[in-house]
């Protein structure tokens, strides 16, 4: 069983998700990237893209997003930031 | 002398007006309370914002010489995003923007060869039209902001300063202080300066979490800034238009809240003289009858 750390989607309008995950995958600005957990502080820029979450409980949750910066913040927790987010 | 029936009518049209202004105070107090929802769900958004921004500027470490941060110098050409109502009947809400707006314009024309104005409602763009370029003009974007509203309005903006058609972009809005004040203000927007954002991020708990050497940058910190700043002048301006919200709202449930009182007041008085006047003719009518009686007997 993979390491699950905690992930938080925010926009302006509001939370779009929580939870905990296995793995995100997120559309970097200079590249398609993934996060598991224990990965390095980080701050990342994104671009328009798919950001796929692969939650705990083994289903993929999947977000159009416009933009934003994704951060790792310790060794526990992600945070993304878009300006919008449509679940697809 | 107005007649019974005079009063009478009026006293309706009291009672009407009455319950016109009661109903708009109720609606502005559930819109007021759903605006101030969107605000408080926008923290979390902004905190986190802010103290990326502050660790990101610090390891940029002054190094930064984005366009989007330098000044054009000399500035000629100045653009303001108005952001007041679509809808009147909120006190002076509208007015209050819009003169500081007309003042600040009035001071500064010797600076600035144009100043041009985005009007983000329809207030103000009557109240401007014929006194000042307007570049262009939305409607129905106050009450209920949404974000690609303003992403729309911060991409514009972001272009227009890239390609020097404008040398200084201004977002003008009434402040939320709480349901009944405001302070209309005028900030500066671009050129963005990441210091400002920085020191607007310094609390207590950001500065524990601030630069820590482990941390990694994907595109470099001073890059990684060129994503951030659009990301922070597109949640200005939509977090103006949520203040903007909230206040008008507000403004809108005093200003009724007064009208209400006032109509009480007038329906009072309004009562009684009419009571006056049916009561003047009831005793009137009781002296003819005496009279009448009296004559009668004699």
């Amino acid at each position: 069983m993979a390491t699950a750390f905690s992930i938080q989607v925010l926009t302006p309008e509001g939370k779009v998700w929580e939870g905990r995950a296995t793995a995100v995958k997120a559309p970097g600005a200079v590249g398609s990237f993934g996060v598991l957990a224990k990965h390095q502080p980080m701050v990342a820029a994104l671009q328009s893209g798919q950001l796929i979450i692969s939650a705990e409980d083994e289903t993929r949750v999947q977000f159009r997003i416009s933009g934003g910066v994704l951060e790792v913040t310790g060794y526990h927790d992600v945070l993304v930031l878009a300006d919008t987010a449509a679940p697809v | 002398m107005p007649t019974l029936k005079d009063y009478n009518k009026k006293l309706v049209s009291l009672r009407n007006t009455r319950k016109m202004t009661k109903t708009m105070q109720m609606v502005s107090a559930t819109k007021f309370q759903k605006a101030q929802a969107a605000q408080a769900r926008v923290v979390p958004y902004a905190n986190a914002l802010n103290s990326m921004l502050h660790r990101v500027t610090a390891a940029a470490a002054g190094d930064v010489q984005l366009p989007l941060c330098t000044p054009h110098a000399p500035a000629y050409k100045a653009l303001i995003i108005v952001v007041s109502s679509d809808r009147g009947l909120c006190g002076s809400f509208n007015h209050g923007i819009h003169r500081l707006v007309a003042h600040w314009i009035l001071e500064r024309e010797d600076r600035y060869t144009d100043i041009d104005l985005v009007c983000c409602s329809r207030k103000a763009t009557s109240f401007f039209r014929g006194k000042q370029e307007i570049r262009q003009s939305l409607d129905g974007v106050t009450a209920t902001p949404v974000m690609t509203t303003a992403a729309e309005l911060g991409d514009e903006a972001m272009k227009l300063f890239l390609d020097g058609s404008y040398d200084e972009v201004y977002l003008a809005f009434n402040e939320f202080i709480n349901a009944v004040s405001r302070k209309p203000r005028i900030d500066l927007l671009l050129p963005a300066s990441p210091s400002a954002e920085e020191q607007q991020a310094l609390t207590p708990e950001n500065v524990m979490i601030g630069p820590r050497p482990e941390l990694l940058f994907e595109p470099q910190a001073p890059h990684l800034l060129g994503t951030l700043i659009p990301l922070s002048i597109r949640f200005r301006i939509f977090s103006a238009l949520l203040e903007s919200a909230a206040g008008e709202h507000g403004a809108r449930m005093s200003a009724m809240d007064n009208a209400t009182k006032n109509s009480d007041r007038l329906l009072d008085t309004y009562t009684l003289l009419r009571n006056r006047v049916r009561q003047a003719g009831i005793t009137r009518e009781l002296a003819e009858i005496v009279t009448g009686a009296e004559a009668l007997k004699g």
